[in-house]
């Protein structure tokens, strides 16, 4: 089919109207139960070098726990102070450069999941870490997500970009104050993903 | 398109890889063939419009024209132009719409959306070239809703709800209606307002 192209300038008023939406997420010790939680995923993976996109600012999460065992990290947002400044659209590095690419609570946040996971699978030479929230009001409603899906609508996704589910898990990050008095629950989809025919 | 971004600091090379994904999303898609259910369920869809007073609509991945949506708008007066990327009589993308901001009343649009690279980006075009209102028909989540090669975004009901109100669109009404064909499986239809 002949390629059809779409006016850059519609293209990039939409992103920067997501874009505007989006607000800083400052580090949180109820995600950081989270993300301790995943390390046993990754630890018997043999992973060298790592990814992490949408990774917020230093001190970091996940990328912090991947650099305290001895993983090579570079992390990547658009917004804040990272190593590398870049959109999640459009990845600044060679195919298959990382054994894995992390995007925890950043793809709801894009204009366009397909392409930001597409970037991430390219980039990464096997394996893909996504955490998305759960599909609840709290989450829908959340100033800047983008995206809210039922469970099988981003597995879709992930299947349609040649993607397979190696592990799944529906994880909590509810803050300690609402879990104990039972006031509302946050709770995250976790995926480890491998890429097809690697 | 080869157009570098500036956005917040953070610089986007649009080049090779929104077009790789465009043309990635259209091949995915296979041309869409209407059934006597989806005829009853257009034909139904008077029904919400009819209170309107519309004279003008649009469709966007209308297929083929002549098409029960087609016949249906023509059988009530309205003024009707439907626009596929595929086999439409516009041949146009929805994320780029050739018409004028408010050209017509009314921008439907019935089992397309769901295959949009970009639906925020579609939704913006439908708003733009509508003066009003919107109608957006979409499967409902069933298990073989993912299953269809075309459909890119199976969001839930709450998903989508989202969506237009990130955009500013205001539920007019709502409903489901049955379009079984031996399998169960149901659509959603809004009627949102600018």
């Amino acid at each position: 089919m002949a390629a059809q192209q779409i006016s850059a300038e519609k293209l990039a008023a939409a992103l920067q109207w997501a874009r505007n939406l989006q607000q800083p997420a400052p580090v949180s010790p109820h995600h950081e139960r989270a993300v301790a939680e995943l390390w046993p995923w990754l630890a018997p993976l043999s992973i060298r070098t790592a990814l992490e996109v949408g990774a917020g600012e230093p001190p970091y999460l996940t990328a912090r726990i991947l650099r305290e065992h001895g993983i090579n990290t570079t992390t990547l947002d658009g917004l804040s102070d990272c190593d590398v400044q870049a959109d999640m659209h459009d990845l600044p590095f060679d195919d298959n450069s990382f054994d894995l690419v992390v995007g925890r609570h950043c793809l709801e946040h894009v204009l366009i999941p397909y392409l930001a996971l597409m970037e991430m699978q390219r980039v990464s030479k096997r394996w893909l870490l996504v955490v998305v929230p759960w599909l609840s009001e709290k989450a829908v409603n959340w100033p800047d997500h983008l995206h809210a899906y039922v469970r099988t609508g981003w597995e879709q996704m992930f299947v349609k970009t040649g993607l397979h589910v190696v592990r799944f898990e529906e994880g909590d990050h509810t803050e300690q104050y609402a879990l104990d008095n039972g006031l509302w629950a946050d709770r995250e989809w976790r995926y480890l993903l491998e890429k097809e025919g690697v | 398109m080869d157009t570098t971004l500036v956005c917040e600091g953070a610089v986007m090379t649009l080049s090779d890889n929104i077009s790789a994904a465009l043309d990635w999303a259209r091949e995915s898609d296979k041309e869409w063939h209407s059934t006597g259910v989806h005829a009853r369920a257009i034909g139904n869809l008077w029904l919400f419009l009819e209170p309107l007073g519309i004279q003008s609509a649009i469709e966007i991945g209308s297929g083929a024209v002549p098409s029960p949506m087609s016949e249906m708008m023509a059988a009530h007066g309205v003024a009707y132009i439907g626009v596929d990327v595929l086999n439409g009589p516009v041949q146009a993308d929805m994320h780029d719409l050739p018409f004028d901001d408010d050209a017509f009343d009314i921008a439907v649009s019935r089992h397309s959306l769901e295959h949009a690279l970009i639906p925020y980006v579609a939704l913006r075009e439908m708003m733009r070239v509508s003066r009003r209102w919107l109608l957006v028909v979409l499967p409902e989540d069933t298990p073989r809703c993912p299953d269809s090669p075309g459909h890119l975004y199976v969001m839930g009901k709450l998903g989508w709800e989202n969506v237009f109100r990130r955009l500013g669109l205001e539920v007019a009404r709502y409903e489901i209606a049955d379009i079984s064909d031996g399998i169960y499986q149901g659509e959603w239809i809004w009627l949102l307002s600018k």
